[in-house]
């Protein structure tokens, strides 16, 4: 197959998925065909490789097809993650092409080591959710891990953070109003008894429990 | 004349209490502690033609509101269409505080911004430029030092310049569309299109920040819109409303080439640090407390006591009284008025002349304390210790002023952040933190014995708080919250300042305090006229005497305590000067004291924060809790022959 018809697939599974995020159902010709291909065409080709059934009028993706079309979303997500988190792109259009590009060359086993790299981010940068891999259960560290917790670092670092990863919503609520965002430069204080983060002329005292939420790269 | 409501809004301690007094000349509370502005205060200022109706609003992060506070903050927005709001921001910290500015574009409220704490920005060698800032908003933009009043007349006309800002941040496409769904769902809601805009995202935001009056009979049709909107986002809608907009914030303020000072090796700041330090932060608290305890228990407690007490109401007011009331024929009367519970003997000279001196000591070292932004570092130290009782570090604020006054600490209870944490810092206040007026007390007569009994009673009293504390944070329902707290600069004390402060403290006092004390002794006059002092004496002498092992009159003591805890501390002075108590006694009995029944005062205030059911549970509570550990005590220090 060549690649752009692979790539066209790819495509279609990940729009079903996200249709089926935002709580609407797929349906054929809804939404613009990808590339040379028509969505018929290409639905029935997922429909030979079992990967989605029809139910009444709607598409529906099988156990299967669940599974591959999670994967290339979280491909895509995090290599949007990756264009903004490490180098730093601005622009979220040129984002979201980078990310395209790039999601297609990222094999299960690069796209884990990535995910590491980054920290395992529950979220693209939209805040749209980013489905687990299996790294992310193990929580693998042995890859040194660029993006860690704040407890990671040691007094006096700086560090830019990258995502926040709450147990609780008003959690990151509050963090947010004082400012502490994916994005904002920090520098940590102290950790003991208390962490005491600095952000622009803002001293803020938090938990040990709240700074291992708080996932940061370290910036000179 | 026309009338018009001036709105003051910003981000906590950025000096909006300071301004609004500057504006209206009334005092409210200032302090260098984020979250202390509890109630709306309202005054009022005349700006040429039109007497502005001006309101001081509780600190808040955002219009989206999240909290009670920030729910308050912006209905006083919705309940008055004529608003002009001043945005009081900290020169320092725009980045914060501009949000807000963004949101007031989106509801479209005409606004002017006071860029306070100017003169820190200066020192601190700040690049702002106003003009620029104020192009770019397109609001007026004045600098500002509340505290002194700088900038106060510029501040005039910007307010009435006040104007619709220019600058706005967009939200992502799919969160517009669906608030625009929701807008359409709610129909007519009476405010403008941007302000049912601004409304429909806040309730995506947090569902219960929409005005009860906009709710639709059926709620579903927008509570489908906004479920499938944070389903989509799975960290929180907040959260990518709040990064798109301090985005804009970001670049606005990069536009206009704002950029923060250096401010290393400045002596406030090393000594801001060093206060947090692991070990020194502990040694220089310990330092801070013995400096109070110098100025409260050594000065206020003894010398201004002992001068008020035994030289103006002994030696002169008392005499007189009794001279002046033996003129009155009627023995029922004197005795009201001089005799052992009378209003002049009793309750005002407890009342002026020990616990005043005392309370008032204490409230200029409080205020220093507070306006050197010293609690806020102290509350990073205690946080742990404040875990384990099932607070965090935030408590550190009403558990040392309830040292000081139990009641007024109560009252303070409010900057917790969530009701279950209010309830339980009131119970542990009034189970376990005794007052200044007590604490003199009790540390004369333990001071008397060896200091063995002194570990025992901090050991015991301690020990009930912590297990009480744990305990009850696992058994009652609600949200403990995380502790995360904004430290302020370490600043010198403002004279003024505290003199305001203590001031209007000491006023509180004489108003709200002194009326209670001389109810509770009218009560007490009652209830040993009537008799019912001796039925009560004598059904509880049995427990006193049997299980407490204290002699009889001790319940005389209890009895008052609860009208005036510290009448209940002298009581048992009494006991130990006339030699009734032993070592063990006084233990026992101080440790009663100390855990029992709150005075009268903080039990009204009680019932006005918590309401009427849980503040007589808790009492039910602490009785039983304070019987029972002075039991224990005394079986336990019986039985192993403890000499004190």
């Amino acid at each position: 197959m060549d690649r752009s018809r692979r790539d066209a697939i790819e495509d279609l599974l990940r729009r079903i998925w996200v249709e089926k995020e935002s709580g609407n159902s797929f349906s054929c010709g809804e939404s613009p065909a990808s590339g040379n291909f028509s969505d018929d065409e290409l639905i029935e080709e997922l429909k030979n490789k079992n990967l989605v059934s029809r139910d009444g009028d709607v598409e529906k993706l099988t156990p299967k097809g669940e599974e591959k079309a999670s994967n290339i979303v979280r491909r895509l997500r995090l290599a949007e993650r990756l264009y903004s988190d490490l180098l730093q792109g601005e622009d979220e259009d040129s984002s979201a092409k980078f990310a395209c590009r790039f999601e297609h060359i990222l094999n299960d086993e690069v796209t884990d080591s990535v995910c590491t790299l980054l920290g395992h981010p529950p979220t693209c940068p939209h805040g749209k959710r980013i489905p687990r891999g299996s790294c992310c259960q193990r929580s693998e560290k042995e890859l040194h891990s660029l993006v860690k917790p704040l407890t990671d670092f040691a007094p006096g670092a700086k560090a830019r953070i990258v995502f926040i990863s709450p147990s609780f919503h008003n959690r990151l609520d509050r963090l947010n109003s004082f400012g502490v965002l994916p994005g904002a430069e920090i520098s940590l204080h102290q950790k003991k008894p208390t962490f005491v983060i600095r952000l622009g002329a803002t001293e803020i005292a938090l938990e040990k429990e709240v700074a291992g939420e708080i996932f940061a790269i370290g910036i000179n | 004349m026309q009338n018009d409501t001036l709105l003051l809004v910003g981000n906590p301690n950025v000096g909006k209490s300071a301004l609004f007094g500057k504006l209206t000349g009334k005092y409210v509370t200032v302090s260098n502690y984020p979250g202390t502005t509890v109630d709306i205060s309202h005054g009022k200022y005349k700006n040429g033609d039109i007497e502005y109706d001006v309101i001081d609003s509780p600190g808040i992060y955002s219009l989206l509101p999240q909290s009670e506070d920030e729910i308050v903050t912006r209905d006083l927005i919705l309940e008055h269409p004529d608003v002009k709001v001043v945005l009081v921001l900290d020169a320092r910290n725009l980045h914060r505080g501009l949000v807000i500015a963004h949101q007031l574009n989106e509801m479209k409220v005409p606004f002017c911004i006071a860029l306070n704490m100017m003169d820190e920005a200066v020192a601190q060698k700040y690049h702002i430029d106003i003009e620029a800032l104020a192009a770019e908003l397109g609001v007026p933009v004045v600098a500002t030092v509340a505290t002194i009043g700088s900038g106060i007349k510029e501040l005039h006309s910007a307010i009435t310049n006040s104007a619709v800002g220019e600058c706005q941040g967009e939200c992502p496409v799919d969160i517009e569309t669906s608030a625009a769904k929701i807008v359409e769902l709610l129909g007519d809601t009476g405010f403008s299109k941007h302000i049912t805009r601004f409304l429909a995202i806040g309730y995506m935001v947090e569902p219960g920040s929409l005005p009860e009056s906009l709710k639709p009979k059926d709620l579903s049709g927008i509570a489908t819109v906004a479920e499938d909107m944070r389903r989509q986002y799975s960290v929180s809608i907040s959260s990518t409303m709040s990064k798109c907009r301090q985005k804009h914030v970001s670049k606005l303020l990069n536009r206009i080439d704002y950029s923060a000072g250096n401010k290393t090796g400045d002596f406030a700041v090393t000594l801001g640090r060093l206060s947090m330090h692991p070990v020194y932060g502990g040694f220089i608290a310990l330092a801070v407390l013995w400096l109070v305890y110098q100025f409260v228990g050594v000065f206020g407690a003894g010398m201004l006591v002992d001068f008020m007490e035994s030289t103006l109401f002994e030696g002169f007011l008392n005499p007189l009284a009794t001279k002046a009331a033996d003129l009155i024929p009627l023995p029922a009367v004197r005795d009201f008025l001089v005799g052992d519970y009378g209003i002049v003997t009793m309750a005002l000279t407890y009342s002026l002349a020990i616990i005043l001196p005392v309370v008032g000591t204490f409230f200029i070292a409080f205020g220093i304390l507070e306006d050197s932004g010293y609690m806020p570092r102290l509350a990073v130290m205690a946080n742990k210790v404040f875990r384990k009782m099932g607070l965090h570090g935030k408590a550190v604020l009403p558990m040392i002023l309830g040292l000081g006054c139990d009641t007024m600490a109560t009252l303070t209870a409010r900057i917790m952040d969530t009701k279950k944490e209010r309830i339980l810092v009131t119970l542990l206040l009034a189970l376990g933190v005794p007052c200044s007026a007590q604490l003199a007390v009790i540390f004369g007569m333990l001071g008397s014995i060896s200091a063995l009994g002194l570990i025992i009673w901090i050991g015991v009293v301690s020990l009930v708080m912590f297990i009480t504390g744990s305990i009850a944070s696992k058994i009652l329902p609600g949200e403990n919250s995380d502790f995360i707290l904004e430290l302020p600069p370490i600043r010198k004390p403002g004279i003024m300042n505290i003199i305001a402060k203590t001031g209007s403290r000491v006023e509180w006092y004489l108003k709200e305090a002194v009326p209670l004390f001389i109810l509770g002794t009218v009560i007490l006059f009652a209830l040993d006229r009537s008799g019912v002092l001796v039925v009560i004496r004598d059904f509880a002498a049995p427990v006193v005497q049997v299980f407490l092992g204290l002699p009889e009159q001790a319940t005389d003591a209890f009895l008052v305590g609860f009208l005036r805890r510290d009448y209940g501390a002298a009581g048992l002075l009494d006991l130990q000067q006339q030699g009734l108590l032993d070592g063990t006694q006084v233990v026992v009995s101080l440790i009663i004291i100390t855990l029992f029944v709150p005075c009268i005062a903080n039990f009204f205030v009680m019932i006005k924060e918590r309401g009427l059911l849980i503040s007589v549970v808790m009492s039910i509570f602490i009785v039983i809790m304070a019987v029972t550990v002075g039991g224990l005590m005394n079986f336990v220090l019986t039985s192993l022959s403890v000499v004190l």
